[in-house]
């Protein structure tokens, strides 16, 4: 009795398998206009491996060296720039498969892209840019005047709203008085307006075909998109009729490992060509030890802040910050959790800002004066919420803080959540004493003028400060200017910044062409491996 | 009659589930729309993407717009990705499934013979070394000897790859190469169990009348055991590996993540960490349809082989 119910649940369950193992047709997302790829020579016959088994099949093996697989943690969550802010998503598609007018190169100046040349009018309310001839989208439509004209509207009155639509508010107008030139005017000069026109705000969309940006993007670059399985890796393939220098390799995968030590092995494991952006700085040493590889850093704009509620006792009171922050020893922290690897950092700026200046010693580690500090603002027996995403950095960082502010008498009470959690009571509803998190964008001091954002910054002279020095055309001046924002956040101690995420790659000997001290994207248009 | 009794049960099991899914989905703390909007969302913005995404309806009438959805095997799209959820999940089963059924075949060539030698072996010095290791393997987490078997065989020797799955259509032998270390790592602890049940089932049997029978008539102990032994203990033995699978699946979430396999447990991992909550319905409601779907099939195959189920 009992026997044939088990035959039974075997038969269904090979009958389950076998239908599942025979089923292989592709339903991950491709392009409709899918080139001629060789998916053929990347299928190693059974036959052949069979006798290399006992070897290696490095990844160099699998993919020639026409093609490169890049290991990252943060996979993008929609591909839709246009409603995302997410930094995975320009990471792999901005240079790649978008294109800007104007391009940031990896010593932080601003060339053309897109755009042949550009002129600003003496008044820095006129931008003028000169389009190149020829240049057509993936899907064949050739690119005009016209399509920039939509794709900078799109941003500035797209509903919902787009997520870097505040950084195009001085846009007045966008015209194409013929089909290679497009002009801006501004109602009032904005400094950064060129540089953001390099990042995802900037990237030149075809309109028809932005009903399936979130999971087919169509634009200008030398790769073309071509498949994203949602969990495992996007792939993109070289355009073959790129209007201009075309990329080194066929065929580029991203691969997305969440777990630090599954990408650290990965990459041990011969899977991967480059592994980007580590982030369990503490295994790098395996890599720097191993001739196969060669461990490269560089700069980011990620400050790692960790906030202050400024909206409720005690961090309401300066004296409160002040005394927090003398009391954290930050380059214990850069010791500690990241493995000496980072720049302690004094000010919400990092030193690729062309405002950047060290305040380190402002607030100097000083467990008395911090002691004092919150003895004169009466807060003695102190017990503070920390609030963490989950993130190895902020972890480690939270242990080491709490411990030293146990040291002048303050009892920090750590709760770990979930990145939802956190946006939600952290972001959203302001649930916290304090946080830790990487701000990670570009240029994001203008968070500090803005009072609905989380850490509640309330001094008064911010704003105006901001808005002068956005619409200042002297660079020294606007500069200057940044600068008093910096030293008067500073002054209030409106939260404590730690240091500067530093960007970790491995990649393996014979790659050439990575860029990594390029933010925001992951350009491999240059990349080749070598054998 | 008892057909239909049958297919009743599972259509209100499978109503049921579903709406346990939809409701433990929806009480999870952390707005979806805050989530995919990030940092540097306004307000304003969050609350546009709710609209758009429905999530200001009320519960039954978001539950009743997913389920007339799930009927016609439409499970959504996910409001993240922008990607049907559907043929995802078929995509994500056909690493899933090889790989619990992988593991189970593994762990039915570990744990019989070695059930049967220690149960061969009764207290003497086999025994207890069987003994021993399947306590080790019991006490081992599965996603820590999958660590293990990656230090060694993946980062160490490089015979298999530490991670991913290169897809059935691009090559079937990396493919299966790349489940080999994870369902090994899940068959660690089933084996454990299994041969334990062995181990004890055929010690049962040799203490039945018909193999004291069948040693009277002059069959020495091991061939007694061969001939008539083992058919009656795998009875029970086999009752249990139906059960275990269902346990396996579950195991299948974690090992998934440790390997970065792009499998239906992964899928339901991220998905949660996301708040893609139509992604993580769809994904939790097919696991529950697909283990309800297995029992009825089994229910009713066994109707077809034993006709007498239906007088009981």
């Amino acid at each position: 009795m009992r026997y044939r119910r088990i035959i039974a649940v075997l038969a269904v369950l090979a009958v389950v398998a076998a239908a599942c193992a025979g089923s292989t047709e592709d339903t991950t997302t491709s392009t409709t206009a899918a080139p001629a790829t060789t998916q053929a020579a990347t299928t190693a016959p059974p036959t052949t491996v069979t006798t290399t088994q006992a070897t290696t099949t490095t990844a160099a093996e699998v993919s020639a060296a026409t093609e490169a697989t890049i290991g990252l943690q943060l996979e993008p969550p929609t591909l839709d720039l246009t409603a995302s802010p997410a930094a995975a998503i320009p990471q792999v598609l901005l240079y790649n498969v978008y294109e800007t007018m104007v391009r940031l190169e990896q010593d932080g100046s601003i060339t053309g892209l897109l755009a042949e040349s550009w002129d600003v009018s003496d008044d820095a309310l006129t931008y003028t840019f000169n389009l190149h001839d020829g240049v057509t989208f993936h899907n064949g439509e050739p690119l005009t005047a016209d399509d920039v004209v939509f794709s900078i509207n799109n941003v500035m009155t797209k509903e919902p709203p787009h997520p870097f639509a505040t950084f195009f508010a001085p846009i007045a107008s966008v015209e194409a008085p013929d089909d290679t030139t497009v002009v801006i005017t501004l109602s009032q000069p904005s400094a950064n307006l060129l540089f953001f026109l390099t990042q995802s705000p900037g990237v030149v969309l075809e309109e028809s075909a932005i009903g399936t940006i979130e999971n087919s993007p169509v634009g200008t670059g030398p790769f073309e998109f071509g498949s994203w399985t949602v969990g495992d890796s996007i792939v993109i393939e070289a355009n073959d009729g790129y209007w201009g220098q075309p990329a080194l390799l066929e065929k580029v995968t991203f691969r997305y490992i969440n777990d630090p030590n599954a990408l650290n092995n990965a990459m041990l494991g011969d899977q991967l060509d480059i592994l980007a952006g580590v982030s369990a700085p503490e295994l790098l040493a395996g890599f720097e030890t191993d001739d196969r590889f060669e461990v490269q850093t560089g700069e980011t704009y990620g400050e790692i802040v960790l906030s202050f509620n400024g909206r409720r006792a005690p961090f309401d009171d300066v004296r409160v910050r002040q005394a927090v922050t003398h009391a954290i020893n930050r380059q214990d922290i850069v010791d500690l959790a990241y493995s000496g690897y980072g720049t302690v950092i004094g000010t919400f700026s990092t030193p690729l800002d062309p405002w950047y200046k060290d305040l380190t010693g402002v607030y100097p580690f000083d467990p008395d004066r911090a002691r004092e500090l919150l003895a004169e603002a009466e807060a003695t027996d102190l017990e503070l919420e920390m609030v963490l995403p989950p993130i190895s950095y902020a972890a480690r960082s939270g242990e080491i803080i709490a411990s030293q502010l146990a040291d002048v008498g303050i009892t920090v009470n750590i709760t770990n959540v979930e990145w939802g959690v956190w946006l939600e009571d952290v972001f959203a509803n302001y649930d916290f004493d304090m946080s830790i998190v990487s701000h990670v964008e570009p240029r994001d001091l203008a968070q500090y003028g803005n009072a609905e954002y989380y850490w509640g910054n309330d001094s008064p002279d911010v704003a105006p400060l901001l808005a002068q020095a956005d619409a200042e055309p002297d660079p020294d001046v606007r500069n200057a200017l940044y600068g008093q924002v910096l030293d008067e956040i500073t002054a209030q101690a409106a939260d404590n910044w730690l240091f500067v995420l530093p960007a970790l790659s491995v990649i393996r000997q014979g790659v050439t062409g990575y860029k990594i001290d390029l933010p925001g994207s992951l350009d491999v248009t240059e990349l080749a491996l070598n054998p | 009659m008892y057909v239909i009794r049958r297919v009743g049960v599972f259509a209100f099991s499978v109503f049921a589930a579903s709406v346990l899914v939809f409701t433990v989905m929806s009480i999870l703390p952390g707005d979806p729309a805050q989530v995919m909007l990030g940092t540097q969302a306004t307000p304003e913005a969050v609350d546009a993407l709710r609209t758009e995404l429905g999530l200001d309806r009320s519960l039954p009438v978001q539950y009743l717009d997913w389920a007339s959805g799930a009927v016609r095997g439409d499970l959504g799209t996910s409001p993240f990705s922008g990607q049907d959820i559907t043929p995802q999940i078929i995509d994500r089963l056909k690493v899933t499934i090889p790989l619990a059924v992988m593991a189970m075949a593994l762990t039915i060539l570990i744990s019989f013979p070695l059930g049967v030698y220690a149960a061969a072996r009764h207290r003497r010095f086999g025994d207890n070394v069987v003994s021993i290791v399947s306590q080790l393997g019991l006490a081992v987490p599965a996603f820590w000897a999958g660590l293990l078997l990656v230090t060694v065989f993946a980062v160490g020797y490089r015979w298999f790859p530490a991670s991913g799955f290169p897809g059935w259509d691009v090559s079937v032998w990396q493919s299966l190469k790349s489940l080999f270390l994870p369902s090994v790592s899940l068959a660690i602890v089933q084996s454990a169990i299994i041969t334990r049940y062995v181990r004890s089932a055929v010690l049962e049997t040799l203490r039945e009348d018909y193999i004291r029978t069948a040693r009277s008539k002059g069959l020495t102990r091991s061939a007694a055991l061969w001939r008539h032994g083992l058919r009656n203990a795998a009875i029970p033995v086999l009752t249990i590996l139906g059960l275990q699978f269902a346990a396996l699946t579950a195991g299948t979430v974690v090992i998934e993540s440790v390997f970065v396999l792009p499998g239906l447990g992964k899928m339901l991992l991220d998905g949660i960490t996301r708040r893609d909550l139509p992604l993580v319905q769809g994904g939790a409601f097919t696991i529950a349809v697909l283990i309800l779907g297995l029992n009825l099939a089994v229910d009713l195959t066994y109707r077809l082989i034993d006709p007498r189920v239906s007088e009981q």
